[in-house]
Parts: structure tokens; sequence; C-alpha cells
């Protein structure tokens, strides 16, 4: 068999019915009853074809398994179009949330063959194998944002910054990082000791490699003396509590988001936000936090609201079925760019100012959707610092 | 494909949306059927209706087969290719709604799913009739071509029922205008007009043969205050006739269906509560849902069946959604409804219920009422490995069965073909019809009924 990995897959291959739920309309639930996003599925949003959907896929997947199909460039590059949002998980059909984990599969099988990943991921595996972060530089300037705020190297408690707040926005891990301490809690960082969380790496099929990175990163936490990893990126946080255990079996430690730790000491009465702000506020659920094996979605909402006399609404399309920022602004610059500026669609839509998010790659792509528009009326600003502003 | 017609394509529409690309045909050589792969030769994405016609014109000039592909979702294996040629997908002609609350109707592109039209009509409170019984993946055009039928149609009827009008480009490239916007400045409010016989009835149910349908109008209704749905078990056949029958004369009823026990077992349900299982849906004023529930339970007792007792599993249509699930091998569906008049049930349930124990086939026999009459919908399932033929030959036994019984079919084909059992005047009306509109009969080529004897 030449493609064991999808291979595995082929219950729900074959029995997938091309219902079209996963790309245009989902059977349940039926409005106004329910949750019902405008859109399912951003690569079909940007193709409108449904071979760019889960459905296309899958029904290319079984057509190759019954090789009818061979493999060529132009059809790898099809494989690697999907953003791996998880949105037509949720669409309650025979393959039963598990569009993403084929489609990881299948990626999987074509780097086994030599004849993947596509050039922008097979870069990111040459520039996170050499340097240890994603940006290509210098590991020694990873901590650099902690200047100045003496945070230790070893501890109960470890930061896990990932790649984009450490370097690209650093406001983002400097945030992260006050509130943290807001909240009275004795944290460590691992400085150079921290690579990419690897969500590149294990997004393009190239297993290995991240089974690498990832026994790397878990051996400096252990190092670190941690008990308790905290993120502020939600990829880095999918990473760590859901794919880790799946390649390396159970951690020696707990993985949580830092708007866990922070609801709580709101709660507990440690942190209290004592100024208002501005404005219609909303905010945006990143995909890696609320499906594929995570469902924090209560704790930033009960941050935000804790604000005094705020004016928060949700989004019509939030928590379980909420929709992709864009994901991958490197290797899928314009299904990225076309998904952002939908999401940010979403935001004017609902008449707010302000959108909040707890993820590096939801900001980064928000604002850069919004940048190139042009527009400057909405705020996308992450919740750590959103409530700085109001201590 | 001829290369230089793909290249004239790409002319019309841009080269991003033509493809050719095995791995994409793929997609649009399956739907929600029993049908086999049929794949298309080339996907186009028109943008517009101007788009749609320079492609017809150019398919005409080329003699080129035409099918337009929607949400895929009908089991009759009608959103396939009966010959290669170019599939459209006008998926990219969906803008924004336009409501017309002054004459409580809206207007919309082709390629609107009606999930997106319940969405944005819900927004404003108004909504469409009832959902389509395959999942809201359809198009607005699809659900046209197909005349949709599904559980609200007891006081709404099909599709057609609230249609007003089309825009359609025909299969040479003419942009015509059906119902009432066809008329010096009148909008789009009526289907009907002293301007000659109804065209917007051409394209109705006419399964992409006629032309392309590129916007639809429609009546819009407000959402009800109230809605509720109460269920009835019934012993057989007759006492559930019975109870239907009495219930479209009081023509209480915003939705009746009904499915046999056969249904529960073959989609991995819980056992029905009884043998034919009644739901009956009302919707209005609080006061006037209260009124027909209990209109409901005293015509259901009165025809011998019970109300549901408390716990037991209140009724969910959902055959369609709920086959799907999975199993090894994996299975398919093949569904051989029609329309019969309600006191012909007990005949046309007897004999697909034979024919289906005789072949030892998994099934559910399901149907609801489209004002006087009920449409059926029973399904066989079967594995992919069973040899299709003998699947034909058993759908075939069934219509010959129900042919006798007086029913006629939902739609023509393309399995099984019912051409032979249309009166010769009749056919012979549509084929003038069909040559005159379609003279190189490049849409849906190979859709029943035949063009040729």
């Amino acid at each position: 068999m030449d493609y064991p990995k999808l291979n595995e897959y082929h219950l729900k291959l074959w029995n997938d019915q091309a219902c079209g739920v996963c790309q245009r309309g989902p059977w349940t639930p039926y409005p106004p009853r329910g949750p019902a996003p405008n859109r399912l599925c951003p690569t079909w949003e940007q193709h409108r074809k449904i071979s760019y959907s889960a459905q296309g896929w899958i029904q290319a997947g079984r057509t190759l398994l019954e090789g009818k199909l061979e493999m060529e460039p132009k059809f790898v590059e099809y494989v690697y179009e999907c953003s791996l949002c998880g949105s037509c998980c949720n669409s309650r059909c025979v393959v039963n949330g598990d569009q993403v984990n084929i489609i990881k599969a299948w990626r999987e099988d074509l780097v086994d063959l030599g004849h993947g990943p596509t050039e922008p991921w097979k870069k990111d595996a040459a520039v996170i194998e050499k340097g240890g972060n994603r940006f290509g530089r210098d590991q020694k300037d990873r901590a650099k944002w902690a200047e100045g705020m003496n945070i230790p190297n070893k501890g109960e408690i470890v930061y896990f910054a990932g790649c984009v707040a450490s370097f690209r926005a650093q406001e983002l891990a400097q945030s992260s990082a006050k509130m943290l301490k807001a909240a009275g809690v004795d944290f460590a960082i691992l400085g150079e000791n921290e690579l990419c969380c690897g969500n590149p790496l294990d997004q393009s099929g190239q297993s290995k490699a991240y089974k690498e990175i990832a026994a790397k990163n878990v051996e400096a936490i252990k190092a670190a003396g941690a008990k308790t990893v905290v993120t502020s990126c939600a990829c880095c946080y999918h990473n760590l509590a859901v794919e880790y255990p799946k390649v390396l079996g159970e951690l020696p430690f707990q993985v949580v988001h830092q708007t866990q730790i922070i609801a709580e000491a709101i709660r507990d009465g440690k942190i209290k936000p004592t100024k208002g702000v501005e404005g219609k506020v909303t905010y945006h659920d990143p995909c890696h936090m609320v499906r594929l094996g995570s469902k924090v979605y209560k704790e930033p909402r009960e941050i935000i609201q804790s604000v005094p006399g705020i004016d928060y609404k949700d989004m019509h399309a939030t928590k379980r079925v909420t929709q992709c920022c864009g994901r991958n602004p490197v290797e899928q610059p314009e299904l990225s760019m076309h998904t952002g500026k939908d999401r940010l669609q979403d935001v004017r839509d609902e008449g707010a100012n302000t959108v909040v998010t707890a993820c590096s790659f939801c900001d980064w792509n928000l604002k850069r959707a919004a940048r190139n528009e042009g527009d400057e009326s909405i705020k996308i600003v992450d919740i750590n610092t959103f409530m700085l502003e109001t201590l | 494909m001829d290369q230089k017609l793909v290249n004239r394509l790409k002319e019309i529409v841009g080269e991003q949306w033509v493809t050719d690309d095995p791995w994409e045909l793929c997609a649009y050589a399956r739907a929600w059927s029993y049908e086999l792969h049929r794949r298309p030769e080339v996907i186009v994405n028109p943008g517009s209706t101007q788009e749609v016609s320079e492609i017809m014109k150019l398919a005409n000039e080329t003699i080129t087969p035409v099918n337009v592909r929607a949400g895929g979702t009908t089991n009759t294996g009608a959103a396939l290719p009966r010959e290669g040629g170019i599939t459209l997908d006008l998926c990219r002609m969906d803008n924004p709604i336009e409501l017309d609350e002054g004459s409580q109707s809206f207007s919309a592109q082709g390629g609107v799913t009606v999930y997106r039209i319940i969405k944005d009509l819900a927004a404003k409170g108004w909504k469409i009739p009832w959902k389509p019984e395959f999942g809201n993946a359809v198009t607005l055009a699809a659900w046209v071509n197909f005349n949709g039928m599904g559980v609200g149609g007891s006081v709404y009827g099909r599709v057609g029922d609230f249609l007003l009008g089309l825009e359609v480009v025909t299969p040479t490239g003419e942009i015509v205008h059906t119902g009432s916007s066809h008329f010096g400045k009148a909008a789009k409010f009526t289907r009907y007009q002293g301007t000659g016989p109804d065209l917007t009835g051409l394209f109705l149910e006419s399964l992409g043969t006629m032309g392309v349908i590129t916007e639809v109008y429609m009546r819009m209704y407000r959402i009800p205050e109230a809605k509720q749905q109460v269920d009835f078990a019934f012993p057989d056949e007759e006492t559930v006739q019975e109870a239907v029958r009495l219930l479209v004369e009081a023509n209480i009823s915003y939705g009746i269906c009904v499915t046999d026990d056969q249904m529960s077992i073959t989609n991995q349900l819980p056992p029905a509560p009884g043998k034919w299982i009644l739901s009956m849906l009302a919707e209005g004023w609080q006061e006037e849902v209260d009124f027909r529930v209990k209109k409901a339970h005293e015509l259901c007792l009165q025809a011998g069946g019970r109300a549901f007792v408390e716990g037991e599993r209140t009724a969910e249509w959902g055959s369609a959604a709920s086959i799907s699930l999975p199993y090894e091998p994996s299975r398919r569906q093949i569904s051989c409804g029609g329309f019969h008049p309600i006191h012909k049930t007990k005949e046309i349930f007897d004999h697909y219920n034979a024919v289906g124990e005789k072949y030892g086939l998994n099934r559910g026999m399901g149907w609801w009422v489209d004002g006087n009459y009920a449409n059926n919908f029973p399904i066989y399932v079967y594995d992919e490995e069973t040899d299709m033929d003998r699947i034909f030959d058993i759908i075939q036994e069934v219509h010959d069965g129900w042919i006798e019984a007086g029913y006629v079919p939902d739609y023509p084909g393309p399995f099984p073909n019912m051409t032979k059992h249309i009166e010769k005047s009749y056919l012979e009306l549509y084929r003038t019809v069909k040559r005159s509109i379609d003279p190189n009969n490049i849409m849906h080529r190979g859709m029943p009924p035949d063009m040729e004897d």
C-alpha cells in the first residue's frame, strides 16, 4: 500500500456521502435554534469549488487509493491547500470529525514518499532545524523580550512564549508576562532552550522532525523543573496540550492556556480591572482553543467581561463553530489573507470597535488583513494587552 | 476536451475559474447518490449571468454538453453529467439576497445556498416555507430545478407553489426573465400575468435540461410565533392512511410526515414505538397551534392511533442524514420515490415492502403530504459491493408495481428511465419544446425524458 496512513481512514473515505455539509450547509443546528456560521470552509470560500473542501480532498483521496490518480507536483500542492482549521469537523457527517486527521495523514504519506511537503513547509523545516525557530532568527535573542523583567530559567510554572511572541511581536510576550505577574504567578521561561512548538511540521506531515522537536521541548521543560506550562499562543497550546501526547505519550507536566490562569485570578480577586474601555468589544475564538481537541472558551469571556461597564457582544460564529483567522500567513499567504478579511467582516457586522484575541497567529493574521484593507477603525488586540489597559 | 475550448472558457471567466485537473474533477464526479462516478471534462465557475450567457453561446456553437452542478444533494443522480463536457458550478454567483418586504418576496442569485437564505431571512424575521430534506447545501437554482418538496409541503406545497419567477440563460445564451419582472416596470411579485402561458414552469423541475437558472424570485413568510410537533404511533397501514386523510381534510397541519418501523432499524435508531409513526407539525399563533395540536390528537385517535407517551423518543425526520453512518463495506442508498393519492398509500407500501422482503434489502419507507397527495420516499440500502444491475432491476420492479397502482414518479430518471410510460402526444410536445429551446441538446444531454424513441 503506497499510502498507508491515508488508508487508515479507508472506512471514512469510502463512506463519505459527498453531501456538501462541510462547505456549504450543515445539517444542524437549524437556525434560529443554534449556532450557524456564515462560512464553513475557508478554502472553499477562497476557491469556490467543492474540490477545495473536505469533500473534495476526501473524494480525491479515495480515487488515489483506488489507483485511478497519480501524484504529481500540482496535485501535491492541492493537498497542501487546506488550512486544517477544523471547521468541517463540526459537520456531523459520516467522516465524524476526522477530516483534519485524514489530510494530515495524507501529507505524512506524501512526505514519506518524497512527494511532499511543498516549498514553504520545506523551508519551515529547514529554518526550524537550523535555528530552532520559524523565523530563522538567532535563538540567543529568543528571550530578548524579557530583558529587565527578572524572569528565572527554572520554576514549577514555565511560560512558553512561542516564536511569534518571542521574535515578531514581542509586546505579546511582554503583556503575557506582566499579566502573569499581576496574577501573582511565579513563573520561569526557557530562554534559548524554548524551540518552535513544531506546528508547521505537524501540519505539513513532517512527523519525524515534529517528534524530534516536540521531544526537545519536553526535555527543556522537564529540565526547568516545570509542573505546569502556560502558553499565550493558541497554536502552541494546541501542540503542547493535544499533539505532543499523541506522539510522545503522557507528558510529565500539565499544559494550560494563559486565559485559564488569568480567569482564575480574577475569580479569586487577585486581578481587579478598574478602568473601562470605549466602544463595543468582541472576542475571536482561535480554532485551536475551541475544537481540534480543546474547549477553552469560557475563560476568555470571563476575563473580558470582568472589565467594568464593558459593552461586549459575541460574534455570530463563536466557540466550537468559530471562523478561522487565516492561520498560516507565511505558508498560505493568499488563503490566510482571504480568511482574515472574512473574519474582520464578522467583527464589522457585529458593530464592534475592538476585537480581542488569545493567539499570536490570530493577532498576526487579523492585523495583516486590516493593514491590507487599510482599515484602522477596528482595534485588534491580544487579551493580555487589552487587560493591562484596564488595570 | 479540446484545449482550444478550455482556453476560450478561460477567456470568458478568467483562468482561475476553469479547471480540468483530474484530482479536482473527482469532487464533481460524485454526488450524494447511488450513481457511480461520472466525471465531467472541465469545471467552470462563472461569476455573472453575462458570463453564463457567453459560456452557453460557446457550448452551443461547439455542441459541448453542459451540466450544472449545485449542492449535489439529490440522490437521483441528476447532479452528475451524463456525458463529460462542461460542468458549471454557480457557487460564485451568490450576491447578497435582495428583500422586498413590501411584496413579501426576495430575489437571490442561483448559486446562493438555501442555508444562507434561511440564515439571512431569519435575521430579518422572515423564512422560506421549509428546509430541503436532503440538507441545506442545495442551491436555490437547484431547488427550483428539482421543484423541491419537503415536510412543510402540507400547507405551503412544493417550491413551484411559492416561486415568483426566474432569470434564466437559455442553452443558446439568451437571458430571459420570467414572472412579473419581464413586463414594463413591474417588480418580482407574482409568477402569473396576462402575457401568455406560465414560462416559469418551463424551467421548474426541468433538472437542468432547459437552461441555467441564474436568479430566483420567491415568496417569503413571517417566522410564526409558535411551532409544535406531535407524534403518534399506528399499528398498520390502514389506520395511518386514515389518519392522514382526516388530517388533510381538516387542513390543520404545517407538515405531516410518516415513517415505518424499518426506517429506525435501517438507520440504527432506537426502535420505533409502533409499526408506523406519524408526526404532525403545526405553526402559527400560539392559540392556533394549541387548537391544531388538540384537533390532531382527536383525529389520530379516531383513526386508531395513539399519542406518544412520555419518554418515547420524538420522531426524527432524518433518514437522509442518519444514513451517513460508517459501514464496512460502505453503504449507499437508493431512493425510488414518487407521488400517489393518499388513499393509495397501503397499496404503494405493500408493493415496496414485498420487493424489499423478496430481495432481503435493508429499507425504510417515509412519506409526507404535499397539499392533497402523498410524496413517498422509500429507501433501499445496499453496500458498495452489490451488483448495481441487480439494484436497478429491483428498483424497476418497484416502479412497475407502482405504475399499476397509479403513481407518478418524482423524476423521469436517469434510473429507471420513465420515458416509455409517458403519453406519446405529451412526449412529442415536450420534445418539440426542448428542441426549440436547446436545438443542439447540449443541456444535461442524456437526462430523460429521451429525445428519441
